[in-house]
């Protein structure tokens, strides 16, 4: 009954949702269905999209493009992440200067637009003779790496760039987390002669697991989405080299006007994010279970 | 109590959904076309600036015509020069068209999202009344624009001014003009003088100077080769030279096929022996457009680019001075060839109300149309104009290099306007930059590039 009586007053909120979330995310699902572009007239409802998608070994490729970045984006997002977080908190028990600096830096990057990422790591990563990393590299004798001309170099920058870029992000939320750890748990650990391996192995991660996972699946979600960055830093290329599955979706509807086949590659993309939202949604719960109990 | 504060929470969350309905409403409402609230209210004689950035004309006009724009192109663009060109055009307008007014929309700024945007606008009927459009879509939008033959007579716009090519665009497949071409631009090999004295004509030249420069630490010779737009659309004159055909007369991709894959064949061979042999740098798959290439150029360690005219502009702001920079013909496969690209923007006017398109023609040709106009915007914007009789009656652009541009726009083609070339450039933007990184064989790259652009042609017709 009360909740009846709440009910209208939701309405508005439930029609812009509607309106500006739901609505398209449906019609996306229909125009995958079709065979609509802006560039013909008129469509007709088919499977040909998927069909498409899977005997050309486009989504394949694309998939395992995109499945490469994510996963070494992911994994050193966290990792670096982790450990800039415990140096800060180390650093702030040290009572050290400059703590404070290091997080705005480091937040810096995850502040920044993805474009503006891009451009940044493409002239870091210039090949020309003013390009700045190689006249370093040259420096300490290394010769001239193809960064972005070589299709397995240009990957591994692109991969390079989005760690750099989304580390801050874990960082931020795994030194929130290891506030939240109680200073008794060390001391009685330190009182029983732990070595500070054995710490983090044993209070430090356990303590943190359900948090890591949340953040792992954060970012995953974020990088699987990512392609401004990489539209700025190489547009997909050389080839199809670095053409990540965002990427190829603008693709298709911005350059090739194919609303059909983009909408069709949004869908799997969607579903990848669903199933990452599930699991996040699950560990959410977890995480507040452990919390509340 | 804790009744209230619930009330509260849910008078919050209805207020702020009310607000965010009420602001798409707004917003929607501020962008509709056609006649404004005091559309019967009598005109006054104007005095002053016209011009705001919401609106052309007095706000007491009795008709509103709507004009969209790219943001460079518009009254909110980032170059004062331009902005400023505009507004006083556009009050000279305004004060001798006190009775009609120009709502100006500003489209977004990357041209293809512009142009995808405006597309389903006119298939779905809510087009603007004039429309800036890309002169390679342009093509795909005869089916919703309005022939203006009697209206251009009427402006003295005459389309056998223009060059072929934009005439060849201006005019629909019924013979009926359909657009103002008022912007174009020309591909050509930029060269530095002290280090080349003769430019290459042929691919078989520059690979035999490329050693010499290659010496002296220069890099020979640069393009965009990237996944960009530029690295298909600067490579076309080449496979033009060899007389390859993109599609056939009914629109279908043959580019694959029989002599056109041979023509195809060669360029790409070309590219490839020029980066296995050191003409160009594998690098060039860095760049997506031309003017990516002005770093290159600035650093004084190029010898050759191909470029477009509007780099001259902007190599003269980095370097200042430009005498020792020349242009000359695109580097062409075989000999005594030549032949060039042009792009460009082409007004169209969707309304098919005869007093709004004679207003819309009459707004158009005085910005950009007539021949003081299109000098005017050319100019300030940077471009070159698309009517011969500016080079003539200008002094600004009868003299160098100005006279050589205009010199090759006569050789000039543009991009065939037919519903596939997006996916055909896409893919063989794909192809190219994979030869010139070296993943992939000229036959390998034009096949896969070729059976993707079929698939999606069958696609398309299905």
């Amino acid at each position: 009954m009360r909740n009846a009586r709440a009910l209208p007053w939701f309405v508005p909120l439930i029609l812009v949702v509607g309106l500006l979330y739901v609505y398209p995310v449906l019609d996306v699902v229909r125009l995958s269905f079709t065979n609509a572009g802006l560039l013909h007239p008129g469509y007709q409802y088919t499977l040909r999209s998927y069909v498409d998608m899977l005997r050309t070994g486009d989504l394949g490729q694309t998939l395992w493009i995109t499945i490469v970045f994510v996963f070494f984006s992911v994994v050193f997002q966290l990792l670096l992440g982790f450990f800039i977080s415990l140096a800060i908190i180390a650093g702030e028990q040290l009572k050290l200067r400059g703590t404070v600096v290091v997080r705005t830096a480091v937040l810096a990057a995850w502040a920044m637009p993805g474009v503006m990422i891009g451009i940044i790591w493409r002239m870091l990563m210039d090949e020309s003779p003013s390009g700045i990393l190689n006249f370093l590299l040259s420096k300490v004798g290394i010769g001239h790496v193809a960064f972005l001309s070589s299709p397995s170099v240009a990957l591994v920058s692109v991969i390079v760039a989005n760690i750099w870029r989304g580390t801050a992000f874990s960082m931020i939320m795994q030194y929130a987390g290891l506030k939240t750890i109680p200073d008794e748990l060390y001391e009685a650990a330190k009182v029983d002669g732990a070595t500070s391996w054995r710490r983090l192995v044993h209070i430090t991660v356990p303590m943190m697991a359900p948090l890591l996972m949340v953040n792992l699946i954060l970012i995953t979600i974020s990088t699987f989405n990512t392609f401004d960055m990489i539209m700025a830093l190489t547009g997909g290329g050389p080839g199809r080299a670095t053409e990540v599955m965002a990427l190829s979706i603008y693709d298709r509807i911005f350059h090739t006007y194919e609303l059909g086949g983009g909408a069709a590659m949004a869908v799997v993309l969607l579903v990848i994010n669903l199933l990452m939202a599930w699991v996040y949604m699950r560990m959410s719960r977890r995480t507040e279970g452990m919390t509340t109990s | 109590m804790k009744r209230r504060s619930k009330a509260a929470v849910l008078g919050t969350v209805a207020v702020i959904g009310l607000t965010v309905l009420s602001g798409c409403g707004g917003g929607a409402g501020q962008n509709a076309a056609g006649q404004n609230a005091a559309g019967n209210a009598t005109a006054t004689a104007p005095a002053g600036n016209l011009v705001t950035p919401d609106l052309i004309g007095s706000p007491n006009a009795k008709t509103t015509i709507t004009w969209e724009a790219v943001p460079a192109y518009s009254l909110k663009g980032s170059d004062p020069k331009r902005v400023q060109y505009l507004q006083d055009t556009f009050n000279k307008w305004a004060q001798q068209h006190p009775d009609w007014a120009v709502k100006p929309l500003v489209a977004s700024a990357t041209p293809n999202e512009a142009m995808a945007k405006l597309l389903q606008d006119a298939a779905s009927g809510n087009a603007p009344d004039v429309a800036q459009i890309d002169s390679y879509i342009f093509p795909q939008m005869y089916k919703y624009l309005t022939p203006l033959d009697d209206y251009l007579a009427k402006a003295g716009i005459d389309i056998n001014d223009f060059f072929p090519f934009a005439q060849k665009i201006m005019k629909g497949p019924d013979g009926h003009i359909y657009g103002v071409y008022f912007t174009t631009d020309v591909r050509m090999l930029f060269y530095r003088k002290d280090l080349v004295p003769n430019p290459p004509k042929t691919w078989d030249e520059l690979l035999k100077m490329a050693p010499d420069l290659e010496k002296k630490g220069i890099t020979p010779y640069l393009m965009a080769g990237g996944r960009g737009e530029a690295s298909f659309m600067d490579i076309l004159p080449m496979y033009w030279a060899l007389g390859g055909k993109l599609v056939d007369d009914k629109g279908k991709p043959v580019f694959g096929e029989g002599e056109n894959k041979q023509d195809w064949l060669t360029v790409l061979g070309d590219l490839q022996q020029a980066v296995k042999q050191g003409a160009m740098p594998a690098r060039a798959t860095n760049y997506k457009n031309e003017s990516d290439l002005n770093t290159e150029a600035a650093s004084g360690k190029v010898a050759m680019f191909l470029g477009g005219n509007f780099q001259w502009a902007q190599l003269q702001s980095i370097l200042g001075d430009m005498s020792n920079w020349g242009v000359a013909p695109l580097i062409m496969p075989k000999a005594d060839t030549r032949e060039t690209v042009s792009g460009g923007w082409v007004w169209g006017v969707f309304t098919k109300d005869p007093a709004k398109v004679e207003e819309a023609v009459s707004f158009i040709a005085n910005g950009w149309g007539s021949q003081e106009g299109m000098a005017g915007w050319c100019k300030v914007g940077g471009y070159l104009p698309t009517r011969q009789s500016v080079y003539q009656k200008d002094t600004y652009f009868s003299q160098p290099p100005f006279d050589q541009f205009a010199e090759e726009l006569k050789y000039s083609n543009t991009r065939p306007g037919v519903a596939i070339y997006s996916d055909m450039s896409n893919n063989m933007q794909i192809a190219i930059s994979s030869v010139i990184s070296g993943s992939k064989t000229p036959e390998q790259a034009l096949d896969d590039a070729y059976n993707a652009t079929l698939q999606q042609y069958n696609s398309m017709k299905k």
